[in-house]
């Protein structure tokens, strides 16, 4: 359905900077959200349910937690971070969401959102609105079996993740991070090899359980050992397979 | 109608649900697995669904990694483990399936297993055909509600598990493995204090990242300290509060937190 979307633009340094609707985690929820008229046009999909291209700036927050659900979010450009407050006041992060990915899932049971979500730099979301679903006269059925298979492909993610942070070294868990972001970038079609670190390396030391000094010093160890190089948040893969060596996963 | 499902703890030994053909209205799990307020002849629906109910004995392949996917599978009774073999030939234990928890839900969107589950004691499961559960969806939405749930469910869980997984100590690690299993526990209606490890210390030391060696010490300590008892298997926690501290259950959020309130005064 690329009819139905928009041509993708091209950021500063003409790289693509946002999600092409065919590798959206939305994009399969489009062909039930458009009404096709007799003529056999497609016409734009059900106002009121997708509104497209919302943009948050860097800082803004999405949602916060203990919030009601009311829409799922798919990341259109930019990036974001979903954390929650320890006790000490300190931010937990959980998890990062990148272009195409979907966020709000864990939601639907309980009907409230249990982290808030921040924007890592100036982005935008496309949103499925859940209270406009039921009058809006979708298939609910289809709408649910699709709802069916994002869910499932968010478990996949999941999983990979705990692969993640369950690497016993420092070193095992930022180079799986790397490979891991590297491959969610991968798949919505974005470069894999030298693409742009939009969290802090607060943010990967928290969700890495990791002291900031450790990353930091791990990156530049890895850039000694010619596995990647890093100036600022910019990061390439130089040695892709000593890094899954090192990282021990196939990711 | 859900709620206070008290069902005995796996592992009790004998009385084991032992009869393959139980149908679903007399399955213990009945209220986790099926949606709420479910009719007569919607139930008899589900057990075209359901294709087969088998027992795994230990160490039973249910189904390896890269095979298409077909079925979704609902754990009876016992436990199973899913796991990928890394790069170096080793194995990595990617998860563990406790009663009333649905494998396989990560298949539905890649139309293959991305890996491998295996029983790790004698098991029984339900196996439902995955088209014959989308055909049935459109006829029963309370079955593709409930499945949502169940799948939001593992979400949170998942989540709740790498926000303590995120942490520096291996001690903390073994914490948070031990409530997130209370936890889940707890969601099914069995005991959170009072539980079987079905998963052998090297199934559990290669999920957390932690030397085999390790996760024993730890259990000596945990023990001495009297956070818990360790009797082979099975694990009674006696101090809660104090293991969620150790956890960094500060970071859970109101519905996952285990308050000590909830237990029932006969498990503490």
């Amino acid at each position: 359905m690329p009819e139905q979307c928009s041509p993708t633009p091209a950021g500063k340094h003409g790289t693509k900077t946002e999600v092409a609707c065919e590798e959206c985690g939305l994009f399969g929820f489009l062909r039930l959200l458009t009404v096709i008229d007799p003529q056999g046009e497609r016409s734009e999909p059900l106002a009121g349910v997708l509104s497209r291209r919302t943009r948050i700036p860097k800082g803004e927050t999405l949602y916060r937690h203990g919030q009601q659900l009311q829409a799922v979010y798919a990341v259109k450009s930019g990036a974001f971070k979903s954390y929650t407050l320890l006790d000490t006041g300190e931010e937990q992060v959980t998890s990062f969401h990148f272009p195409g990915e979907l966020i709000g899932l864990d939601a639907l049971k309980g009907n409230r959102h249990q982290y808030t979500v921040k924007a890592l730099e100036d982005s935008s979301v496309c949103q499925l609105q859940f209270r406009e679903l039921e009058r809006s006269g979708v298939r609910l059925a289809e709408f649910r079996e699709q709802m069916i298979k994002a869910m499932s492909e968010k478990i996949g993610e999941q999983s990979r993740l705990l692969l993640v942070s369950s690497r016993p070294s420092a070193e095992e868990r930022l180079a799986a991070f790397v490979l891991n972001v590297s491959r969610r970038l991968e798949v919505r079609g974005f470069p894999s090899e030298a693409f742009r670190l939009a969290m802090s390396r607060q943010d990967i030391a928290s969700y890495l359980g990791l002291a900031v000094e450790t990353v930091s010093r791990m990156f530049k160890r890895f850039q000694a050992d010619g596995l990647l190089s890093v100036s600022g948040k910019q990061l390439r893969i130089l040695n892709r397979s000593a890094l899954q060596l090192l990282a021990k996963v196939r990711d | 109608m859900a709620g206070n499902v008290k069902l005995s703890v796996a592992g009790s030994g004998g009385g084991a649900v032992a009869d393959k053909r139980i149908a679903c209205q007399d399955c213990t799990l009945f209220q986790l697995c099926l949606p709420l307020g479910i009719g007569e002849d919607e139930l008899a629906l589900l057990d075209e669904v359901i294709t087969a109910r088998r027992s795994l004995k230990r160490g039973e392949m249910l189904f390896r990694g890269g095979a298409p996917f077909h079925a979704i599978y609902a754990v009876r009774s016992g436990s199973l483990k899913t796991y990928t073999i890394m790069q170096d030939g080793r194995e990595q234990v990617t998860g563990f399936y406790l009663p009333g928890e649905l494998v396989a839900l990560d298949a539905i969107s890649l139309g293959r297993h991305p890996s491998s589950a295996k029983a790790l004691e004698s098991s029984s499961i339900c196996e439902f055909s995955f088209q014959d559960f989308e055909r049935m969806g459109a006829r029963v939405p309370g079955l593709q509600r409930q499945m949502l749930r169940v799948m939001s469910r593992e979400l949170l869980n998942d989540e709740l598990l790498l926000l303590l997984l995120g942490k520096k100590s291996a001690e903390e690690r073994l914490a948070a493995f031990l409530l997130s299993l209370a936890i889940r526990f707890r969601q099914r209606g069995f005991s959170a204090t009072d539980y079987n490890l079905s998963m052998s210390r090297s199934d559990i030391g290669n999920y957390l990242g932690l030397a085999v060696e390790t996760v024993s010490r730890l259990f000596t300590r945990f023990q001495q300290d009297g956070l818990l008892r360790v009797e082979r298997r099975r694990i009674r926690i006696h101090d809660i509060d104090r293991l969620s501290l150790l956890a960094g259950d500060t970071a859970l959020s109101g519905s996952q937190r285990i308050d000590s309130a909830e237990v029932p005064q006969g498990e503490r």
